[in-house]
């Protein structure tokens, strides 16, 4: 603390005034070491003295093509261009030109890239023409090549249903710590025979096909991987089994494999767990309605016992608490709780007299916060609350309203690749 | 209540919930749990001023925000019928506010940027930066050296090769 104090410049310098609360005048006498704003003209060019990262900051929320631009304002300006380490090639300026304007972009943009300085690489990958698929291909390649940590790919099909094979350096990369796989409903990835990032700790999938194999391969071959997040998959393997993992997210995920409904979630590390099951009405396949209608939550085999955030989403939440219940029993170390209706399941069954059984009792005793996001008109919530005060919970947040609110951090970064991947216009 | 000291020694006496706003002094808190004054040797008193001004307003907002759902739960005991909640679009309301906040002129704008910088507020450093994008968008290469006095120190030689190396840029 004293060591702190004199380490202060200007501490000889300390007016004994009395403590200030609003606003303080400025002492006129008062002469500051440090520049004020005052002293500076402002013809001065003070942004081209910012910090590079502060300007790579400032061009990062600006168009690709007017960042690009910058570069000819001064030589300044042209090394911050070209050593920003981040570069997203789907942002909405390529969202009115078509894959040649778009591939021609990247093909100028690229080379300048030295090895430190692409961190980030987010880009299309094209699977319509021979032509297109190898520029995509050259793109993550070089990328690859260049040591990139976090890369970001949207497969672009020209029809549902496709198979894409995915470059292979791709999957055998060894500086990737982050891949994300963004596409259209029913792609199967054509994966090549092997799978081994050693650095990988955040894989992101969404719209594709997870079968037992591939499945297998991801957890073995990423030793390392903690955040596995799964958007709107088809999960045709039985479970998911890690010791590493160590926050999961399965959204709007679609469940079917041979054994009907049974599904694994074999993780004792786990800490945060995101299971939003709900109806997917884009699915041309019918009988995916089956497990989600019948939910039998039982049949999840459920070894999470250091959980310690759990978000649960769907109508059958507040449809049937001890669907929540069973979660919670197998979490005995849980701390948050946040339960998500906004799906109101409209054919409400009566609410019938609250009979506590054993179903519907749990042990948390570190559970200290539980938020009920759920809609106004939903009349089963009521019951959900009920059963989880019975449970000695006191401190319960509801909200309830008529909108859809949702702040997670890895979802809106989905969402905001899935509004990407709805622009289609890149095809007109 | 922590106190912190400007670069030019004015003193601000704030709560630990609006200094700890700022990932460095919440790490210097956190290290420290007696710690009651922290000297800040980049930024003055001006820019502090403005500075707290936001991290105030953004914890008022949050802790609003608490207590209005724990109210909302207490007052719905009777679990027959269901508390609406009142929550109003509280973070609509901050976005305007932050608009109107960021309203500076470019100085302050630059001060803001490097003291949220220093402190580590990830927010502000959000809201300024944005800001000084927002500045630069829309505009040709001469209005942007224009607007931020940036001397252009090009041949026109060097810059037509720079122009014709990124045809992607410039078309």
């Amino acid at each position: 603390m004293t060591s702190r104090k004199n380490s202060l410049k200007s501490t000889n310098k300390r007016m004994t005034r009395p403590k200030l609360k609003p606003k303080p005048k400025p002492k006129p006498t008062h002469k500051p070491t440090g520049t004020t704003p005052e002293e500076v003209p402002s013809t001065t060019d003070r942004i081209s003295k910012l910090p590079d990262h502060i300007l790579h900051h400032i061009l990062s929320f600006l168009p690709l093509q007017e960042a690009g631009r910058t570069s000819i304002l001064s030589h300044r300006w042209i090394h911050v261009w070209v050593s920003m380490q981040g570069l997203k090639f789907y942002t909405d300026e390529f969202a009115n030109c078509g894959p040649d304007k778009f591939i021609s972009y990247v093909n100028a943009a690229l080379p300048y890239r030295s090895k430190q300085d692409l961190q980030v690489f987010k880009t299309f990958l094209f699977n319509d023409s021979p032509t297109n698929i190898a520029a995509s291909t050259r793109w993550i390649t070089h990328a690859l090549k260049n040591d990139v940590r976090v890369l970001h790919i949207i497969i672009r099909l020209k029809n549902s249903g496709e198979n894409v094979i995915v470059p292979r350096p791709m999957l055998t990369s060894r500086s990737l710590e982050e891949l994300g796989l963004f596409s259209f409903p029913n792609v199967r990835i054509i994966t090549p025979n092997v799978i081994s990032l050693s650095q990988l700790k955040i894989l992101s999938l969404q719209h594709m096909d997870v079968n037992s194999a591939f499945m297998e391969k991801i957890i073995s071959g990423c030793p390392r991987l903690e955040n596995l997040n799964l958007h709107c998959c088809w999960l045709s393997c039985l479970g998911i089994s890690s010791r590493m993992l160590r926050n999961l997210v399965m959204e709007k995920c679609e469940i079917q494999n041979q054994r009907e409904n049974e599904f694994y979630i074999c993780t004792p590390n786990l800490e945060n767990l995101h299971f939003n099951q709900k109806y997917v009405v884009c699915s041309p396949r019918v009988n995916v309605y089956y497990w989600l209608l019948k939910l039998d939550f039982r049949s999840l085999k459920l070894d999470i016992p250091n959980l310690k955030s759990l978000i649960l989403g769907g109508y059958w939440v507040a449809r049937d608490p001890a669907a929540v219940t069973f979660f919670l029993q197998h979490s005995p170390m849980l701390e948050k709780l946040t339960l998500i209706c906004k799906e109101v399941y409209r054919k409400r069954r009566d609410v019938e007299p609250l009979n506590m059984s054993s179903d519907l009792c749990f042990q948390c005793k570190n559970l200290n916060s539980v938020d009920i996001i759920g809609n106004k008109s939903d009349k089963n919530i009521p019951h959900l609350t009920e059963v989880l005060k019975r449970n000695g919970i006191a401190n319960l947040n509801l909200t309830l309203d008529s909108s859809s609110v949702f702040g997670d951090d890895c979802l809106k970064m989905l969402y905001d690749v899935w509004f990407w991947i709805n622009y289609q216009s890149i095809y007109t | 209540m922590i106190t912190l000291t400007s670069s030019d020694g004015v003193q601000f006496d704030v709560r630990e919930a609006v200094a700890k706003e700022s990932q460095i002094i919440r790490d210097m808190i956190q290290d420290d749990c007696v710690i009651t004054n922290i000297p800040l040797a980049n930024v003055n008193h001006k820019i502090l001023s403005i500075v707290l001004e936001y991290c105030q307003m953004h914890v008022d907002k949050t802790e609003m925000e608490v207590n209005a759902s724990k109210h909302q739960t207490t007052t719905g005991e009777g679990s027959s019928s269901v508390p609406v909640a009142l929550k109003v679009s509280s973070n609509k309301n901050l976005n305007d506010w932050d608009k109107e906040f960021i309203n500076v002129d470019l100085d302050t704008l630059y001060d803001l940027i490097l003291a949220a910088n220093y402190l580590n507020i990830s927010g502000l450093l959000n809201l300024t930066t944005q800001a000084a994008a927002d500045i630069i968008k829309g505009k040709t290469t001469e209005e942007i050296r224009a607007t931020f006095n940036i001397k252009n120190d090009f041949t026109p030689e060097e810059e037509a090769a720079i122009r014709k190396e990124n045809p992607w840029a410039f078309e």
